[in-house]
């Protein structure tokens, strides 16, 4: 999912899907609340780099894999 | 009791404070106004206003007790900072950058109805009537983006 202003792509649903956890889960597991992730997960929210690499490290994933800012630098 | 279900008693609890917060404000700043007033206002207009100030401040107390009561009973160190996360933090932050341009929009009408159309405005009721604006505008904006992230 792409974020509308910042263009943040995040593969976050398919990693959470991938390795079985739920929205509620996921959230209790990086400290915040359920419609935090989910906000994350439709691209409305754009998290912090501390919860990005909370998210990552829940994930068992790098932070890259979970989100990434396609065409940027690409010139 | 889960988090989400925590947080939908939380933002059902913040709507009854908002609406009757809004009300009480709205009652009292009509008050102030009336009692403040050069020419002695009509006794059942005064009556009725105070006996609406009265009630809704009753009602809205309810929902401020409630509200503190609720944040304090909650224990859990971990469900307290999850329901004060970072998207909470930032629909805070949005909710009083527009209540910020919400008073000062009414400071401006205001100015506007003293200075070109020579209205009588006591001060204590501006007063009132800014914290009023205010605060009903925060909790409206941040109740509106709390929604719009449920969607």
């Amino acid at each position: 999912m792409r974020h509308e202003d910042t263009g943040l792509e995040n593969r976050l649903k398919i990693f959470r899907a991938k390795y079985g956890r739920s929205q509620e889960d996921l959230a209790t597991a990086v400290g915040v609340s359920r419609k935090t992730i989910n906000t994350i997960e439709r691209g409305k929210f754009t998290p912090s780099t501390v919860l990005a690499l909370k998210l990552a490290d829940a994930l068992g994933c790098r932070v890259e894999d979970l989100f990434s800012l396609n065409g940027f630098g690409e010139s | 009791m889960s988090l989400s279900e925590i947080q939908q008693q939380q933002r059902s609890t913040l709507i009854g404070y908002t609406a009757t917060y809004a009300v009480w404000g709205g009652a009292l700043t009509a008050l102030m106004a009336l009692i403040g007033a050069e020419a002695p206002p009509p006794r059942v207009a005064l009556l009725s206003t105070a006996i609406l100030t009265v009630v809704s401040g009753a009602i809205w107390a309810y929902f401020l007790i409630r509200l503190v009561w609720r944040a304090r009973s909650l224990k859990n160190a971990q469900m307290r900072h999850a329901l004060n996360d970072e998207r909470t933090q930032v629909n805070s932050t949005r909710a009083f950058a527009v209540s910020f341009w919400g008073v000062l929009a009414a400071a401006a009408v205001a100015v506007v109805a003293i200075v070109q159309f020579e209205m009588e405005l006591a001060p204590i009721a501006m007063a009132i009537g800014m914290i009023w604006i205010g605060v009903t505008v925060a909790l409206t904006a941040y109740l509106i983006f709390d929604g719009r992230d449920e969607a």
